[in-house]
């Protein structure tokens, strides 16, 4: 299987792409052994709101090590095809029996498949360390009534709440992926720009010709971090089911209940993405083969 | 061009290129047969890249080109199972690690011999735990050569595989490409500036000029065709009337070149020699000079 090598060599040559997660999984479990949240004179939580807390402190160090995975993503797309052309390396690739589809391919399953995946094994197994750190700690600085802020049930609960998000977010980023990877591929320098400057003109000759904002809603609609997910579950919150108390904390089995998977994943705009994703994938192995500048 | 076997490696028919309005190949044919040594050999711009690329998939082309008999414009990577490529400025990443090489040539390539690239690399001072970076240029040709040698391919393209590389590495290359790579079933295809020192490897010799073959010959065919006369100061008037295409001065003394004239009708005239390549070279670009 040739893709095995393939999605190897990107690690080789992209190392931020798997040592991130593991750094900030080092630092997570490094602040759960050492630090003390600091919570004043206030009154003893239940068991249930100090379990709630280190949910959410598990939740946020995953959700900040994803974001950061995302970045690196981000960065590693805009590159990868471009860095071949820069250091004329893609002689070398080109001179071995591997097709532009299977090199263009491996490419977009590490960034899309492969490093999300690894990165929530990394995150879903950091959070077990960090929640059960802080139980053997006695709360390490959380003022609860009852000793044990150990929840075996949430943890699952918070990692299938993830996975979907994780899932749903790749699925949705897809063509912003694959839009990359396609400027990536196609300018001859400075790929950021090249890659910000086409979605800004549009913005503003909408603006200025049409005095409309569709491209701008469109754009901000699918950039929004909260989109994948929320989409499962407003349904519920605009019918009242799921009610978002801020004042309250949210329990992982309290959304797992009331997400719609069918909701999440098989919308109009979801499945739009992913033709275009196609589309934008295709063009991206056509560039790779047909560009001519070395 | 003659040939040690009836299928020929490389046909190419009217095989053209543009870049905007620059002509880069204009045009031409030239056949390669199985077991030859083929030298490209121009002035820089004259085609003599693009040309390789087109048999190596790596440029769209105009006219016909057949490489071991598959379109390289459509089936490049299966052509590349059987098709071995150097390239004249060092390609390989700068962030590989010859290991790593070394796991990626075996994990895609269906006809590599691991343990001949390792046999190889045991000869010189490559270590195996080494980035690319820290590599010196000389140690990069080699640590590719070390791949393309434990290939099992048919046709081996170097584009100035040696360019910028001192005298010993130069002749270590040349020196391992005849003896541990090349046999009768394979064929080379090569561009070099320096002519002079693979005159002496080939079997062939495709010259191109403004994208058009000015000449393609075996190179054991060249003396019958081409001689260099070393005229005789009072003979002078005579050389001259015989048409040479090119005329040089040498430390006071006159040289000829002549296309198809009979050694009997100059050796009266002077010291008649068969050209070298590097000078024929030379005679054939400046003589067609406009």
């Amino acid at each position: 299987m040739i893709y095995r090598i393939l999605v190897r060599r990107e690690f080789w040559e992209h190392r931020a792409l798997w040592i991130t997660p593991l750094a900030m999984a080092v630092l997570w479990i490094a602040t759960s052994a050492f630090f003390r949240i600091q919570m004043g004179n206030t009154i003893p939580l239940t068991g249930e709101q100090g379990r709630a807390i280190v949910n959410v402190i598990g939740w946020g160090m995953s959700v900040a090590t994803l974001l950061v995975v995302g970045v690196v993503v981000t960065f590693y797309l805009l590159d990868t095809l471009y860095a071949e052309r820069r250091d004329r390396s893609i002689l070398f690739w080109k001179s071995l029996p591997v097709s532009d589809a299977a090199t263009v391919i491996s490419k977009f399953a590490v960034a899309m498949v492969i490093v999300p995946l690894l990165a929530f094994l990394v995150v879903a197994f950091t959070d077990l360390v960090v929640r059960a750190l802080i139980a053997v700690r006695g709360g390490a600085g959380i003022s609860v009534e009852q000793t044990s802020l150990w929840d075996g049930r949430m943890w699952w609960q918070a990692q299938v709440l993830l996975f979907i998000g994780v899932v749903a977010s790749a699925l949705w980023y897809a063509p912003l992926a694959a839009y990359l990877l396609v400027m990536s591929a196609w300018a001859r320098r400075n790929v950021m720009l090249w890659a910000v400057l086409p979605p800004l003109v549009l913005v503003m000759v909408e603006r200025i010709a049409l005095r409309t904002t569709h491209v701008w809603e469109f754009l901000t609609d699918r950039l929004s971090p909260a989109v994948p997910i929320m989409r499962g579950i407003e349904a519920q919150i605009a019918d009242g089911t799921v009610t978002i108390d801020r004042n309250e904390v949210i329990l992982p089995g309290a959304l797992l209940g009331n997400v719609d998977l069918g909701a999440i994943f098989f919308n109009a705009p979801m499945l739009l993405g992913l033709v275009a994703t196609a589309v934008l994938v295709f063009g991206a192995i056509r560039l790779r083969r047909f560009r001519d500048e070395t | 061009m003659t040939s040690t076997s009836d299928t020929p490696v490389i046909v190419a028919r009217g095989l053209a290129k543009s870049y905007g309005k620059l002509r880069a190949l204009d045009g031409i044919d030239f056949t390669v047969g199985a077991g030859r040594i083929v030298g490209l050999i121009g002035p820089n711009g004259a085609g003599k890249t693009t040309a390789l690329k087109a048999i190596l998939g790596l440029t769209q082309f105009d006219g016909e080109l057949s490489v071991l008999g598959r379109d390289p414009s459509a089936a490049r990577d299966a052509l590349m199972q059987e098709v071995c490529f150097i390239a004249d400025v060092a390609v390989l990443p700068k962030w590989l690690r010859v290991t790593q090489a070394l796991d990626y040539v075996a994990g895609v390539h269906p006809r590599f011999d691991r343990a001949r690239a390792e046999a190889f690399l045991a000869t010189t001072d490559i270590r195996m735990n080494s980035r690319v970076r820290e590599l010196s240029k000389g140690m990069v040709t080699q640590l590719h050569l070390a791949l393309v040698l434990a290939i099992d391919a048919r046709l081996l393209v170097l584009d100035e595989p040696t360019l910028g590389l001192d005298l010993l590495y130069r002749r270590q290359f040349y020196d391992t490409l005849v003896n541990d790579y090349f046999d009768k079933d394979r064929t080379i295809v090569m561009t070099t500036h320096q002519v002079e020192e693979i005159e002496n490897l080939l079997t062939d010799v495709i010259f191109i000029q403004h994208g058009r073959v000015v000449l393609d010959s075996a190179v054991e065919d060249i003396g019958g065709t081409f001689r260099q006369l070393i005229c005789a100061p009072d003979h002078l008037e005579r050389a001259r009337a015989l048409a040479p295409f090119y005329t040089r001065e040498i430390f006071g003394r006159t040289a000829f070149f002549y296309e198809g004239r009979d050694a009997a009708e100059l050796a009266a005239l002077g010291e008649l020699r068969t050209p070298s390549i590097a000078d024929l070279f030379v005679a054939k670009m400046q003589g067609a000079a406009p």
